[in-house]
């Protein structure tokens, strides 16, 4: 028993599926040749590289063309902001983003905001969603780009695409999504949502680490944000990443192709999880919209207890999960999402995110409420707040 | 990452709990919102009980247990020389640069019930 490890952190990264694996190994060895080369080994590097294009393209309902290969979802979110930002600088400098954005948006943004250009980061929900009339309110005649996240990677709550989409349609602005946590989710065709722009990684749906693309509109100008070769149609310089380019194309197809069948498993852990956890330990408050979200991302607060505490205990007993998301650890400040949906401190601190993948069992389920039950207990039973608490009530 | 050190106090805390009736209480807080509180109880001057309470990090709590541990039979007024320095030695000796607020705060909430003492009974 004590050897046992579960991984409840899907979100923050996948392993690599079998399909998806099998078909870039060969690469790293055989078809080694430079996609920009002229010779044969490099046209048969580029001929693997366009089928992952293309099943990319199709996974989305894209073209081909509107695919640019990047080393993952944090560079493809640089490239949309900064890229599209410049590109279209001439029709006005301001952008619109939500608060609670992954920090490659964010810091891109306030990158840009050092340059010049205006940014709008609309507030959120308890549920963490953007409220409609807010955007119209900021939406002004030098708004260029509206970029909102599908689903965030934290609370896993769904924005209302459609509508964001064809507000910024109706008024020539480009949008924008950061689609890396729902891609492998939620079914995308960019034509019938309006999408212009949108990132995805690879490693989120079972692919390679260090690849990822920006679908971009054809028609939509974009610019490149770092000085190279031509790779990529100019828009990102670069050799390709061959082999993981191979595993990325796999991994959609894949994932579009089973999207339903784990959809479906991955909701029935998640509903087991919530109800017996919920049955089990007293005031745990799950976070963002009890509808309108991923299955897979269960984020928990924990009242009176630190989140680390429990993380390393869990991690004691082999089970592995996230506080917050995986790119704020540290204690000092809790998740910049947690705060802007209104979460208190102490519960902001005492937020877990569980993140169930296709792998996942009923029975780690059971493993895993076995295992949390005496730490929160006795991390509660250790915490001066608990006490003050209960003689507040 | 941890020491193996602090894994082992963090994962079995000794002395949790409180003292009913303390002689003295401290508790302190630290930039994280962490909370540790500490509970001493003396005669003829040596402290003969300890316990503590803790919100906070792996690090907080395991600095809760070995202030607590520290202290337990030791002169009041010996006490007061527990020093952070001394507390991350027990811990194993090496903690990131970061965590050390959070073992900062035992001291303090120590220091406290030390004073707190003193106010309560004159010297110590």
């Amino acid at each position: 028993m004590e050897n046992r490890k579960i991984y409840f952190d899907n979100a923050s990264t996948t392993y690599v599926g079998n399909e998806a694996l099998r078909e870039m190994m060969p690469v790293f060895s055989n078809i080694y040749g430079n996609p920009s080369s002229l010779h044969s080994f490099g046209r048969d590097a580029v001929n693997l590289v366009d089928i992952a294009r293309d099943r990319i393209a199709k996974a989305i309902g894209a073209k081909a063309s509107e695919i640019y290969f990047t080393s993952g979802g944090t560079e493809a979110n640089n490239l949309a902001i900064k890229g599209l930002a410049y590109a279209n600088r001439h029709k006005g400098n301001h952008i619109i983003t939500s608060c609670i954005e992954h920090s490659s948006v964010l810091e891109a943004c306030r990158q840009l905001e050092k340059d010049g250009f205006i940014v709008t980061y609309l507030k959120v929900d308890s549920h963490g969603l953007i409220n409609f009339a807010d955007l119209l309110h900021h939406i002004n005649s030098n708004t260029i780009l509206i970029s909102i996240m599908t689903a965030n990677n934290e609370i896993g709550t769904i924005q209302h695409m459609q509508a964001i989409a064809e507000t910024a349609k109706e008024r020539e602005i480009i949008f924008h999504t950061d689609a890396v946590q729902a891609v492998g989710s939620i079914s995308y065709n960019v034509n019938a949502m309006g999408i212009d722009a949108m990132s995805i990684s690879s490693h989120k749906i079972y692919g390679p680490k260090g690849v990822g693309c920006l679908y971009v509109r054809d028609g939509v100008k974009i610019q490149s944000v770092i000085a190279g070769g031509k790779q990529e149609r100019g828009v990102r310089g670069g050799t390709q990443n061959v082999p993981a380019i191979v595993g990325f194309g796999k991994a959609i197809e894949v994932a579009v192709r089973d999207m339903s069948v784990n959809n479906k498993k991955i909701k029935t852990i998640k509903e087991y999880f919530v109800k017996r956890l919920t049955e089990s330990i007293s005031d745990v408050y799950i976070n963002g919209h009890p509808a309108q979200r991923l299955q897979g991302i269960v984020s928990v607060s924990f009242d009176c207890v630190n989140a680390e505490a429990v993380l390393t205990m869990l991690d004691m007993q082999g089970i592995a999960v996230s506080v917050g998301s995986a790119c704020e650890s540290g204690t000092i400040e809790p998740s910049h999402v947690l705060k802007e949906i209104g979460l208190d401190d102490v519960l902001a601190k005492g937020t877990i995110r569980f993140s169930f993948g296709k792998s996942n069992t009923k029975e780690e389920i059971d493993y895993l409420i076995e295992t949390l039950i005496p730490i929160i207990e006795k991390l509660r039973n250790i915490s001066p707040l608990r006490k003050k608490k209960r003689k507040e009530d | 990452m941890y020491s193996d050190k602090i894994m082992q106090i963090f994962a079995n805390p000794k002395n949790v709990g409180t003292l009913k009736g303390a002689d003295a209480t401290g508790e302190a807080t630290n930039e994280f919102g962490e909370v540790v509180k500490i509970f001493i109880n003396a005669e003829d001057g040596i402290i003969t009980d300890a316990k503590f309470k803790a919100y906070g990090s792996v690090v907080a709590i395991a600095s809760g247990s070995t202030v607590t541990t520290l202290i337990k039979g030791k002169f009041l007024d010996d006490a007061i020389n527990v020093s952070n320095e001394m507390i991350l030695e027990s811990l194993g000796g090496v903690i990131d640069k970061e965590k050390i607020p959070s073992l900062k705060i035992a001291r303090e909430a120590l220091l406290l019930a030390l004073k707190n003492y003193k106010d309560k009974f004159g010297e110590i």
